[in-house]
């Protein structure tokens, strides 16, 4: 499919490509995108990877185009959806805060604090190892990657990898708290 | 590429492939939370560098008819141990049927009993019951 020496089996044809590709492609990429955060343009890699090894027929090598070409097209896009979605996380979140603030706690009834207390306590224990434990904390309190990263001696990629981790149990649990109050 | 970058890219491997049952990724991210490990103990546990976890998680997820074909290709291309990689995932695919389940409610469970084929079970108790009959 590609200008390889030897045709990639379509069950590696990732991680060939991620080999070899990875160091031009995020270096077109950010050289592209000047001042965009490291971890979004390898996100944004990533991402338009396994889109292609998803599905290879959508590279048309009649095209004339090169697979390098290809797949910083790819990741150019993957990046826009990505800072389009944490523009709209951050507007999201900016909206939650100022309705929390706008929110007088006496006008909430005892059955929805109990229900948001229960929560928050489950929510707590998502957290399975100290360093877990450390992290939410920090996040609770609002602390960037970079400064929890600081705080806890941890390099900021595995600080992403532990938050990633906890959104994902909290969603869960937020899943199973929603399905339980519709039942 | 700076070794900071590298690690930065891993990681996105690790938390991207993570969320699709597609890639291997998902697994071994599935793994790394039930155990409580870093990528690091799963890579010494394969048998093969965090480099190379990184395009472990990238190969496709094995198809159930054709197992072990698939999971050899992606050892071969790895270097990950063939068992060790093969146990992982079988566990944590058991370990999502059992989530799903859970999520569903345990009705499955008794609805998967009283699907079972009665003929071979009966089959079953008749011969449990001559491997009885038999002495020694």
């Amino acid at each position: 499919m590609s200008e390889t020496n030897s045709p990639s089996d379509w069950r590696t044809l990732a991680a060939d490509l991620f080999e070899k590709y990875r160091n031009e492609v995020t270096e077109r990429l950010a050289h592209r995108n000047v001042g965009i955060d490291r971890d979004d343009l390898h996100d944004a890699f990533v991402t338009a990877l396994l889109q292609i090894a998803a599905n290879p027929e959508k590279f048309d090598p009649e095209q004339q185009t090169e697979m390098v070409a290809f797949l910083a097209g790819a990741s150019q896009l993957a990046l826009l959806q990505i800072l389009r979605t944490n523009r709209r996380r951050k507007a999201r979140d900016e909206k939650k805060a100022l309705l929390v603030v706008r929110d007088a706690p006496a006008a909430r009834s005892s059955i929805e604090v109990a229900a948001d207390t229960e929560l928050a306590e489950n929510a707590r224990n998502v957290a399975q190892s100290d360093e877990e434990r450390n992290v939410l904390r920090l996040w609770e309190l609002g602390h960037s990657d970079d400064e929890i990263a600081t705080a806890l001696k941890l390099a900021r990629p595995d600080v992403k990898l532990l938050r990633d981790r906890l959104t994902q149990r909290l969603r869960r649990l937020g899943d199973e708290h929603r399905d339980e109050s519709m039942s | 590429m700076t070794p900071e970058d590298l690690k930065s890219l891993q990681s996105s491997v690790f938390r991207i492939s993570g969320h699709d049952p597609m890639w291997l990724g998902c697994w071994i991210n599935g793994y790394l939370e039930s155990e409580g490990l870093k990528p690091q103990g799963v890579a010494a546990e394969l048998g093969i560098t965090i480099d190379s976890l990184a395009l472990f998680c990238l190969c496709r997820t094995p198809r159930p008819d054709s197992f072990q074909e698939d999971l050899k290709v992606v050892c071969e291309r790895t270097g990950a141990k063939l068992d060790v990689a093969a146990r992982i995932i079988r566990q944590e695919q058991a370990m999502s049927r059992w989530r799903d389940v859970g999520r569903t409610g345990g009705a499955g469970w008794m609805l998967a009993a009283s699907d079972a084929d009665e003929s071979s079970e009966s089959e079953n108790d008749e011969e449990g019951a001559k491997g009885e009959d038999q002495p020694g």
